[in-house]
């Protein structure tokens, strides 16, 4: 479609009464812009430390709709490196993971070590001697890297501020999703990855993943059922019943990041959840009477589900997980879930648990294939001619919501699509070319001054 | 079991080829049977019927399959029964939950119904064990190519091997273990809302 | 022509314009080991040079295996 120019980023993003262009979901020259403008600025997940726990340990991963090495080199320090050879290109590593000391390309031979360094060149002394420059041939890393409590993320972007104030104030929601079921920071190890690929866009699965809570009733088929972990005791729905009694908050923050967590009544109770297994009932019991010791009354804040702009996702309860929703067409996304649990939870609760996020998340998980298949055909039945001239209606709880919040952001206490105008507010201001002091929120005078605009 | 070659571990010990004689081809004959009635109930949509085959302590699982070096697949291969995710670690339980689901008419991934057609072909008993604890067990491999079409355009095959444990009961064969190896790394479809 | 994945340490090699070297780690990835220079066929390495590495198709053939 060559019906959309850069200049009129603003037509297709209208907060302000609640409108969304089509063409954001279909079109293929807003795509490659937002592989440029977004993919390559944007801090984004890479994969988590324990996917590399040894020195010389890979795994190869994804930024945008490229490859890359996710890497421990044999001094033990992390690196994310392009996966592509600086001769011609080919590909260095097609393992998913492992453990090696050389990634040694298929097509000529150059070989570059775990951190990158191109160390062989087959007959460098008859044919390269005195020319090629080794430093400047090496792999091409990342600009910045960041290991956040296990996650290890990178940005392409020199520029780019570090990892915590991109994050801002959607730090302690992430953080519930990192850190141990029982308060104590970090902890969690990744052990299990599902790979996989869907026709829809990416921005789909982003957006719901923000906190579209108001897509409930698609999953009502499994809330007939009941998958939970108190399923088998009689109990429908496909969840535990945790945030049963909490305010629930749906948060915009800048950058783009969304958030639905929930915050637990001053005088909380552990909420019966396991009912199906009572190690884990013990276990939960345990956990939650330990973090309210830790964290007081910060031990409120429930995470839920959230998206850390543009495409990292997370589920802070169980059953719990990370996600990567990388681009591949206008039109398809390839997603990458971790399945996150406590390293040092017991064998049974990590059993218990993978189970159970097997049976929910992901193509195979009985919630999750009903998401898939509203992602497929809102994309597909967006592609028309005369469907890209309807903008998608975002006017849910519009102005409902309060900036002035002890959690930062913009707080809405009702359900809300807040959360996604902010996430296409973040997404509009990379695609403007906007500075970082604005999409960060430090420059509120210059966003302002755009919108006056 | 040590396996230093670049050979997939089979899920179970494989033992020596049995004799072929007239009771292996009754017995091949009676499998093969049974597995293309369990697809004509898988492909009519009878579900329940379907979930009739199943012993009640069926391991249904489905690895997922990964890129290693040269030497590393036995080990590194496939995801293992009882470690990390795979695409499927069912057991009777869970397959019910998903054959309600699809009988709630709103699981929306498979609503409206999906069409599918189970190929099922090399059939082979590969072991037959008359004292098994809970009855005679029979070990038989087989390829499948499952075609899926949703909705108009939606399309997937999937191609790969089985691997069964068979049980027989009075009522018949009861499928006791089901390894499917999909031969497939990163996923070729949205979802998997399908039985194999 | 050798598979690379065969060589041990303590292989010894003649390499192309008639140079030997002796094998001090194999990494596995079928083209490159790592190899200290010999004097000669038969001269024990120099223990304080710092290995190097070496291509395939600089080998022209497998002398003793380490035994
Ligand atoms: S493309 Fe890698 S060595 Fe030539
Ligand atoms: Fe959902």
């Amino acid at each position: 479609m060559s019906g959309y120019r850069f200049d009129s980023i603003d037509k297709l993003v209208n907060t302000q009464d609640g409108f969304i262009s089509r063409e954001l979901f279909v079109d293929s020259d807003i795509y490659k812009a937002e592989l440029e403008k977004i993919f390559t600025r944007a801090w984004l997940m890479v994969g988590h430390e324990s996917l590399v726990p040894n020195p010389g340990d890979f795994y190869t991963s994804r930024m945008g709709e490229e490859s890359v090495i996710l890497c421990r080199d044999k001094a033990g320090i992390i690196h994310v490196f392009l996966n592509s050879c600086r001769h011609r290109g080919m590909k260095v590593c097609r393992y998913e993971s492992g453990n090696t000391s050389l990634f040694t390309c298929p097509y000529h031979s150059w070989t570059y070590t775990t951190d990158g360094r191109l160390q062989g060149v087959p007959l460098y002394k008859s044919l390269y001697d005195g020319v090629l420059d080794r430093e400047a041939n090496s792999l091409v890393s990342v600009a910045k890297l960041a290991n956040y409590k296990g996650t290890i993320w990178a940005t392409w972007d020199p520029e780019a501020p570090d990892f915590l104030t991109y994050l801002g104030d959607a730090k302690i929601h992430l953080d519930q999703a990192l850190d141990c079921r029982d308060g104590r920071e970090g902890g969690s190890e990744v052990i299990g990855v599902h790979k996989w690929i869907f026709p829809a866009n990416w921005k789909f699965a982003s957006e719901n993943f923000l906190g579209d809570t108001y897509h409930n009733p698609s999953h009502r088929s499994v809330d007939l059922i009941g998958i939970g972990p108190s399923a088998a005791s009689g109990k429908k729905g496909r969840r535990d019943d945790e945030l049963a009694v909490a305010q629930h908050v749906w948060v915009s923050f800048p950058v783009g990041h969304g958030v639905h967590s929930a915050i637990q009544p001053e005088q909380n109770q552990y909420v019966e959840s396991f009912l199906d297994n009572p190690v884990l009932e013990e276990y939960f019991r345990h956990c939650y009477e330990e973090r309210k010791r830790r964290l007081g009354d910060g031990a409120r804040l429930l995470p839920f589900v959230g998206t850390i702009f543009p495409n990292t996702s997370y589920h802070g309860r169980q059953p719990r997980g990370l996600c990567a929703w990388h681009p591949h067409s206008p039109t398809s996304t390839e997603a990458w879930r971790f399945f996150l649990v406590d390293k040092d939870a017991p064998q049974e609760v990590k059993d218990y648990l993978r189970h159970y996020y097997m049976r929910y998340s992901g193509p195979a998980g009985m919630t999750e294939q009903d998401d898939l298949e509203n992602w497929l055909y809102a994309t597909s039945a967006s592609m028309g001619t005369v469907a890209r001239r309807y903008p998608f209606n975002y006017q849910q709880s519009l102005g409902a919501y309060t900036s002035d919040h002890p959690l930062g952001g913009d707080v809405s206490l009702q359900v809300t699509e807040q959360i996604a105008r902010g996430y296409y507010n973040g997404w509009a201001a990379f695609m403007r070319n906007a500075s970082w002091d604005e999409i960060t929120g430090g420059d509120r005078k210059g966003a302002a001054r755009h919108a006056a605009e | 079991m040590t396996i230093t070659s670049a050979e997939a571990p089979a899920p179970v010990e494989t033992p020596a080829p049995l004799a072929r004689n007239a009771d292996y081809y009754r017995l091949k004959a009676d499998v093969e049977d049974f597995l293309y009635m369990e697809a004509d109930l898988l492909d009519e949509r009878r579900f329940k019927d379907w979930l009739n085959l199943l012993a009640e302590d069926i391991v249904y699982f489905m690895p997922i399959r990964r890129n290693v070096k040269f030497g590393q697949h036995a080990e590194r291969e496939n995801t293992k029964l009882g470690v990390g995710i795979s695409w499927f670690d069912e057991d009777k339980w869970t397959l019910t939950k998903r054959v309600e689901q699809i009988l709630t008419g709103v699981h929306y991934a498979e609503e409206p119904l999906s069409r599918v057609c189970h190929m099922v072909s090399n059939v082979q008993v590969v072991g037959v064990r008359p004292d098994a604890p809970t009855g005679e067990e029979v070990e038989v491999r087989s390829r499948f190519l499952v075609y899926q079409n949703r909705v108009e355009y939606e399309t997937y095959f999937f191609v790969g091997k089985r691997y069964d444990t068979l049980r027989r009961t009075a009522n018949g064969f009861k499928v006791a273990r089901r390894e499917i190896i999909l031969d497939q790394n990163i996923l070729l479809a949205k979802n998997l809302t399908i039985f194999f | 022509m050798i598979n690379m994945l065969d060589l041990k340490p303590g292989d010894r090699l003649q390499l192309r314009e008639g140079e030997f070297a002796q094998v001090v780690a194999n990494m596995e990835d079928g083209m490159w080991v790592e190899v200290r220079t010999l004097e000669t066929a038969t001269a024990e390495p120099d223990p304080s040079e710092e290995p190097q590495l070496c291509h395939a198709q600089d080998i022209v053939r497998l002398l003793t295996p380490a035994g």
